[in-house]
């Protein structure tokens, strides 16, 4: 099962696809739910997922901005598309029927 | 804004900090890159200061959730740590097994040796008012160590109506035995007292019934504690009961005292009111000249410094002539230090320091066996820790994991201790004579002991292993041909040396003590101890004296009668007010005395060295026969005293008219007491028998029925002479039967660490002796091999022990004035001994080694 916060940075991993590193994530995340999550969340729920091999670890090859030091990248796992998947049919199943019009009174 | 170039690369420096040290090592780089990558955008786009900010508000909201994600996954990896520890030792189980039981043993001796001393520190600390609670003491100024607790009776009271400082006073005395009759039941009492009422302002002795200070101004009334009271009265309401006070005084019982706890230094089973004594005694209490052992207890006003008060009262004493005869003070020691420094540093606080230092040193032990076990099995582990170091582990990581594996040996270890610490209270209670009990209720400081020691085990045995093992480097696991952990470590030989050189300092002191003791109990004192028994002379038995001796030496098995102040092994009456013919002037005329009969000489088995015994009838008033021992004639300094005229107080004077060998009247503690005896019928205090040692039973029997046919008012009590003598040594018995307990201990442990070592050792030269079997090495030569470097760290160890053994133990035997000597055979023996007990232990390993078969120990791989 994934918490909320864990569902919304694996999804941006998923989009941002061979481009997922700190900076990005947090970037596809605040524009993907309007959150604006600190490094420190952020790489906090990384090690989650990394814990739970829902994503990976990938050095990147030496760029000239960073001094010649590598970028690490993060890249969804297969389990981690099994989980995002898991997640989306969760969804469909929990709200069904379901929209925002339901809850409004008639 | 482009002259901002170099400074926008430069986030703020303690944010960037901050952050650092936060974050966790494997996302610690990436995550200060981002930071600074996007702090350089902005930078560029809005301006280095506001990106500055942004920079440390991002730092500031990241603290808590980094926090609470390192704590999160700590607890994950703990588990984790947890089930890689349980699996190693259950692995490791023989290990396992060496280091817990080690640890637990010596815990445990910590343990029951902090309880004892805690007991001790805790001495009088329960009374609510122990801090404002003093002595008044007297001293010579002119001896040193002449400070002691009797003062005169009138002192007390006579203080207490001239200084308004003093808030409370109450003189105590010990009662002594005294003859209880309840009903049909005449028993002695051993432990009483008579106590001034306000002795209840100044202890905190907690009552069950009635109000005991309002008891004990009327005279007549008797304070009981619970369970004397029980034995007499069971569950009956004792107050209003009477009790009668040997054989002739009525009391009636005023107010029950909870039990007093053994630790107290004013104890009692009852409390009579302290004119009694005056009054049982034939005793004036209101004579300046007397010191019965009336002890002085004040408390003073707030507003008082002890100290200046304490000189105002020092020529207290002087003001009464009759008071002393030389220069004596005064001055108030404060009761809450009295156990541990005594009031010339003659207190427990020696032995308290002892035993902890053994307590300690037990522990070293046990814990010198978890470093060693842990860090030998390096080798062994060396390829694990490698491997988790290739795959990422920090050294923090792996220090984290020796630490759980450590806190599971301990935590075990510990609970262990705390069990067998419960098993043997009783006996150790039993051993030093205390009644200790294991119960946390109010004892704060003891739970902060017991985590101490826990603690304290924990980082002394934690800290090296996991240091050296994090430190081991992933090349070494892919060479496993490296020597790591073999014997050859000097510090692992360092430690087993020290182990044993501790264990050897204990036993040479547990064999000199044992030596001593034994040389003590068994040193001919110079009269017959093995053969005398002793009756208290009391009631018709003293008035009809003459019947009961005769009848006595009817009896075939009796060989002898006689009467006396003290026991032959105490002669501590002293007596001034002598003089003899041709004195010095210089010589004070001071001697030990003792009242005797005639018989007295044959009957103890004293021989004379010149003159004989008392031919006169004793008298009261006519002392004309006086017997001198020979440390008496040195003393009095006229060369041969036979015939020489001497006088005692007002008495016509007489002459001496023997000479006596020197028997030891005094503890072996101290030197021979010059002595004098005279027939004095009225301080007779002892009817000694000399009595052949078969049919013991019948003699006895017989004495009985002598004693209840005369003097049936008093119950019939006998005693060995050398029970009494025992007793002088009780306390140096059984601190030596504790330092023989612990010693044993420290023993079994080093062993258990020299087992675990050579058991370690036998498995990594599996191949190797299998290679030299194979080659044609015999069995013994193999054992030789593998003794030879635990031998020599044993003779090592001998040579540091041996000092610091004579060092103390010399110390010890100094407070003997009669001891044995320090040979070197007594250290070459515990050396021995340790050394037999070191080399048993490894052979165990080495013959299993050496005796097994060598193909199987080639195909091991």
């Amino acid at each position: 099962m994934l918490s909320k916060a864990e569902e919304v940075v694996l999804l941006a991993i998923w989009r941002l696809e061979r481009d997922a590193y700190g900076v990005s994530i947090r970037r596809q995340v605040k524009k993907d739910s309007g959150k604006d999550y600190t490094y420190g969340t952020l790489y906090g729920l990384l090690r989650q997922l990394a814990s739970k091999a829902l994503i990976e670890k990938r050095v990147g090859s030496p760029t000239p901005e960073k001094g010649g030091r590598r970028k690490t990248y993060f890249d969804l796992t297969r389990k981690g598309v099994g989980a995002l998947k898991e997640a989306i049919a969760e969804h469909r199943r929990v709200w069904k029927d379901l929209g925002e019009w339901s809850f409004d009174k008639t | 804004m482009m002259g901002n170039m170099g400074m926008r690369d430069r986030p703020p420096r303690f944010a960037e900090c901050l952050m650092r040290r936060l974050v966790w090592a494997a996302d610690r780089e990436s995550l200060l890159d981002d930071l600074a990558e996007e702090y350089s955008e902005r930078a560029a786009e809005r301006g280095a200061k506001r990106a500055g900010w942004w920079y440390r508000f991002q730092a500031a909201k990241s603290v808590l959730p980094l926090m609470g994600f390192e704590a999160c996954w700590r607890t994950i990896m703990l588990r984790s740590y947890l089930k890689t520890a349980f699996r190693h030792h259950r692995k490791q189980l023989n290990y396992f097994l060496i280091n817990l039981t080690g640890l637990a043993i010596g815990m445990a001796a910590c343990l029951l040796i902090m309880l004892w001393a805690q007991d001790e520190i805790g001495y009088d600390a329960w009374h609510e008012r122990v801090n404002d609670t003093y002595f008044v003491v007297h001293y010579r100024p002119d001896v040193p160590d002449s400070a002691g607790s009797s003062v005169p009776a009138p002192l007390i009271p006579q203080l207490k109506g001239t200084y308004p400082e003093i808030e409370h006073a109450a003189r105590y005395l010990d009662a002594g035995r005294r003859l209880f009759s309840v009903g049909d039941r005449t028993i002695y009492e051993a432990e009483g007292g008579f106590a001034d009422p306000e002795l209840f302002d100044i202890f905190s002795f907690p009552s069950l019934a009635n109000d005991p200070k309002a008891a004990l101004k009327d005279l007549n009334t008797i304070v009981l504690t619970q369970s004397l009271a029980r034995r007499y009265f069971g569950a009956a309401d004792p107050v209003g009961k009477t009790v009668k006070l040997e054989n002739q005084y009525v009391f009636t019982v005023g107010a029950v005292l909870k039990d007093i706890p053994g630790n107290s230094t004013v104890r009692f089973d009852f409390l009579l009111p302290f004119e009694n004594f005056g009054r049982f005694e034939g005793v004036d209490l209101n004579d300046w000249g007397r010191y019965e052992g009336y002890t002085g207890f004040v408390i003073l006003n707030a507003q008082t410094p002890p100290g200046s008060f304490s000189d105002k009262i020092r020529d207290e004493l002087q003001r009464h002539p009759d008071a002393v005869s030389r220069p004596t003070y005064l001055r108030l020691h404060p009761l809450k230090n009295v156990r541990l420094r005594g009031f010339n540093h003659d207190g427990t606080m020696a032995s308290v320091l002892m035993f902890s230092v053994i307590a300690v040193l037990v522990l070293l032990i046990a814990c010198v066996n978890f470093v060693n076990l842990t860090t030998a099995q390096a080798a062994k582990r060396a390829a694990e820790i490698g491997l988790r170091k290739v795959v990422g582990a920090s050294r923090t990581a792996i220090r984290r994991q020796v630490y759980t594996e450590l806190a599971v040996v301990v935590t075990s270890g510990f609970l262990a201790a705390i069990g067998l610490a419960a098993a043997f209270l009783p006996k150790m209670n039993a051993l030093s004579g205390k009644t200790i009990a294991l119960s946390l209720a109010g004892k704060g400081g003891l739970i902060a002991v017991i985590l101490g020691i826990a603690i304290f085990t924990a980082a002394v045995s934690g800290l090296y292993p996991a240091f050296y093992l994090s430190a081991l480097s992933p090349a070494r696991a892919m060479r496993p041909s490296a020597s790591a952990g073999s014997t050859r470590s000097p510090f692992r030989k360092t430690l087993v040396a020290a182990q044993f050189a501790i264990s050897i300092i204990l036993v040479t002191s547990t064999f000199v003590i044992g030596r001593q003791m034994r040389y003590i109990k068994t040193k001919e004192l110079g009269f017959d101890k093995d053969h005398l028994m002793y009756v208290e002379l009391l009631g018709d038995l003293r008035t009809r004296l003459d019947v009961v001796k005769h009848e006595l030496l009817g009896h075939p098995e009796i060989r002898g009668v006689t009467t006396a102040t003290s026991l032959p092994s105490s002669a501590s009456n002293n007596a001034g007010g002598l003089d003899w013919e041709g004195r010095p002037a210089d010589i004070k005329g001071s001697l030990n005395f003792v009242s005797v009969d005639r018989d007295y000489f044959r009957t103890v088995g004293v021989e004379f060295v010149a003159g004989g015994t008392f031919r006169t009838t004793p008298s009261n008033q006519r002392l004309d026969e006086f017997i001198v021992n020979e440390k008496a004639v040195e003393a009095m300094k006229v060369g041969d005293p036979l015939g020489k005229s001497f006088k005692m107080w007002d008495r016509p004077p007489g002459r001496v008219i023997g000479v006596v060998k020197n028997v030891h009247n005094a503890p072996l503690y101290e030197n021979i007491r010059p002595v004098f005896y005279v027939q004095f019928p009225a301080f007779y205090n002892y009817l000694i028998l000399n009595v052949k040692g078969e049919r013991l039973q019948q003699t006895v029997a017989f004495i009985r029925d002598v004693h209840q046919r005369i003097n049936p008012e008093y119950p019939f009590e006998i005693h060995f002479l050398d029970e009494a003598i025992d007793r002088y040594y009780q306390a140096e018995t059984q601190r030596g039967s504790l330092i023989a307990a612990f010693t044993g201990l420290a023993l079994f442990i080093s062993c258990l660490g020299l087992f675990g070592l050579s058991l370690f050792l036998a498995e990594q030269r599996t191949k190797e002796i299998g290679i030299r079997k194979t080659l044609g090495a015999t069995v013994s030569s193999i054992v030789g091999l593998m003794l030879k470097d635990f031998l020599w760290l044993v003779a090592l160890a001998n040579l540091v022990a041996w000092p610091a053994a004579f060092y103390v133990m010399n110390a010890w035997l100094r407070k003997f004035a009669y001891r044995i000597d320090l040979g070197i055979s007594l250290f070459l023996i515990s050396g021995l001994t340790v050394m037999a007990v070191a080399l048993t232990t490894v052979c165990f390993h080495a013959f299993r080694s050496a005796s097994s078969d060598p193909v199987r120990a080639l195909r091991q791989e």
